[in-house]
């Protein structure tokens, strides 16, 4: 009699692998036990399968949902859920999307689904309470620009090698011009989303650079450097204004 | 706040979170799945409004008391968090396995019936029941197959575990009722061997039957919460309630997720069929 630990492993690689071979001996029911472990293979396929395609809707727009189930398929094989809630499940098929030699005739699809990761994740954020521009300003300048910020929770900064955000839009509003040409381009995008509104901003390389570093915990003098840097116009000042006016930041840390 | 629990309550899924907020409806509780909030603070704000309002049961699907390779603690401490903040009438699991060393299988998984296997549940049910400083329900598995070293019946591990931890039993009599029917046991025998002052909750959810590929012939019953309940189960549940009493009960559904009028009318229907059940009761008892 197999330890649990060695059990749950051959039952494991039956649902994953299809290696039914090794646990047939220790199962019972019916005259052919592992064709009805099966049922749980079935399951283990199917839930997952329907998960990514549940989660990459617009994906499946771009590609086909026969393109999407199929490399679907490959992946809960490949890659069973680490996470244990399943709305998390898939955040790196993208990059398999990306490799997957099939669809190399669609060299923005990892972009685009990893945009579409990132458009589900905010969509269901709920906003704290913003960060006001007169409580900005009681806070003295000189420690000002050596303190970062904290953002809402659903703002997320993607810098793409091509312009998905555009083919995103299209997908959202669902009007589909007769013709769309893609041509890589280094695109930077904020993807805001609260409560199921959702928008989706292309910036200028400055202002994107300021945000997301500032996001990303750096002190906001660091931040307008770096944008200074890209963009000898960029005016600091006026930036954090904005960040305030678009209720886009919570606090300073 | 809710200090009695009684009826028949509805499964929240997410389609319906929304409307049962804007226009809330009369049900006596509702139950809902942690691991669908934990990612979702939408859905969970929308979850708190609910639970202000009617009582809430947390019903988990992740915990995975039947691992060998222990209990998640970090999703523990995910789903204590909400259970904190929802304050739920009841918690409960599954006497099942979905996790082998790290990986979540997204199924509930059966378990030999063995003495190694009760005391890795008796100890995951003693950290969870520490970890949430409540009772844990454990919930009886649909069975498709068995582990030819079992050693115990179903009923007698489960009695075993409610010994040995205090823990309490939600018996969901559909998956009795298929269990029964796929593994070839009397499910009303099953029902009379279970300790009754344990039983602390129902569910009753929809199976379908398909050809069993291991019987020529014979049909088997798979567990997909997805079409309305058995006038079978139906039956087991009026017998369940004949012998447990008027135990909360839950109209369970997961798939092709019907109107929510439906499922009122569902839980419409276990409360007829329960009141039925102990009228016969009482007429034997005068
Ligand atoms: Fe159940």
């Amino acid at each position: 009699m197999p330890a649990l630990s060695e059990t749950q492993r051959l039952v494991r690689n039956a649902l994953v692998q299809s290696d039914f071979d090794a646990v047939s001996p220790i199962l019972v029911g019916g005259h052919d036990p592992a064709a009805r472990l099966a049922i749980h293979r079935r399951h283990y396929h199917a839930s997952l399968v329907d998960a990514l395609r549940t989660r990459y809707p617009a994906t499946a727009w771009l590609i086909g949902d026969v393109a999407v189930t199929t490399a679907a398929t490959r992946y809960v094989i490949a890659h069973p859920p680490r996470v244990f809630c399943i709305a998390e499940f898939g955040a790196d098929f993208p990059r398999f999307l990306g490799s997957e030699p099939s669809l190399s005739a669609v060299p923005y699809v990892e972009a685009f689904a990893a945009l579409e990761w990132q458009v589900g994740r905010v969509a269901v954020a709920v906003d704290s309470p913003a960060l006001t521009l007169a409580h900005l300003a009681t806070a003295d300048s000189a420690s000002l620009m050596s303190s970062s910020m904290i953002f809402q929770p659903g703002v997320v900064y993607m810098a793409m090698g091509w312009p998905v955000d555009a083919l995103m839009r299209i997908y959202l509003s669902n009007q589909v011009p007769p013709q769309f040409h893609m041509t890589p381009a280094t695109t930077h995008v904020e993807v805001r989303g609260a409560r199921g509104a959702l928008h989706i901003t292309s910036l200028p390389p400055a202002a994107w650079t300021f945000r997301h570093l500032l996001q990303s915990g750096r002190a906001i003098g660091q931040a307008a450097e770096a944008a200074l840097d890209l963009d000898p116009q960029f005016d600091p000042g006026r930036a954090l204004v904005e960040l305030c006016d678009l209720s886009l930041l919570t606090r300073l840390a | 706040m809710f200090p009695h629990l009684s009826g028949a309550g509805i499964g929240l899924r997410l389609p319906h979170l929304a409307d049962v907020v804007a226009r809330p409806p009369r049900v006596p509780f509702f139950e809902v799945h942690p691991e669908s909030f934990l990612a979702n603070p939408h859905a969970t704000e929308l979850l708190l409004t609910i639970a202000d309002r009617h009582p809430v049961s947390v019903h988990t699907v992740g915990v995975s008391i039947g691992s060998a390779s222990g209990v998640d603690h970090a999703h523990l401490d995910r789903v204590k968090q909400l259970v904190d903040l929802v304050n739920p009438v009841l918690l409960s699991g599954h006497v099942a396995w979905s996790t082998h060393a790290g990986e979540y299988l997204n199924d509930l998984l059966p378990l030999p019936y063995t003495e190694e296997s009760l005391k890795v549940l008796v100890e995951h049910v003693r950290q969870v029941q520490d970890a949430f400083e409540r009772p844990y329900l454990v919930e009886n598995p649909s069975s498709y197959v068995g582990f030819g070293d079992s050693t115990m019946t179903e009923p007698a591990f489960l009695t075993a575990l409610v010994a040995e931890t205090g823990c309490r039993l939600l018996c969901d009599v559909s998956n009795v009722y298929l269990s029964a029917h796929n593994m070839g046991f009397d499910a009303r025998a099953y029902l009379d061997s279970l300790p009754a002052a344990a039983i602390a909750e129902l569910h009753l959810g929809g199976f379908e039957a398909e050809p069993d590929e291991s019987i020529p012939g014979a049909t088997l019953l798979v567990d997909t919460h997805g079409t309305s309940i058995d006038p079978g189960a139906w039956r087991l549940y009026e017998y369940a309630i004949a012998r447990f009493g008027s135990i909360p009960t839950l109209i369970e559904r997961d798939n092709d997720i019907p109107d929510f009028d439906v499922l009122l009318a569902e839980s419409r229907l276990a409360r007829a069929h329960a009141a039925a059940a102990l009228s016969r009761n009482h007429a034997r008892a005068v």
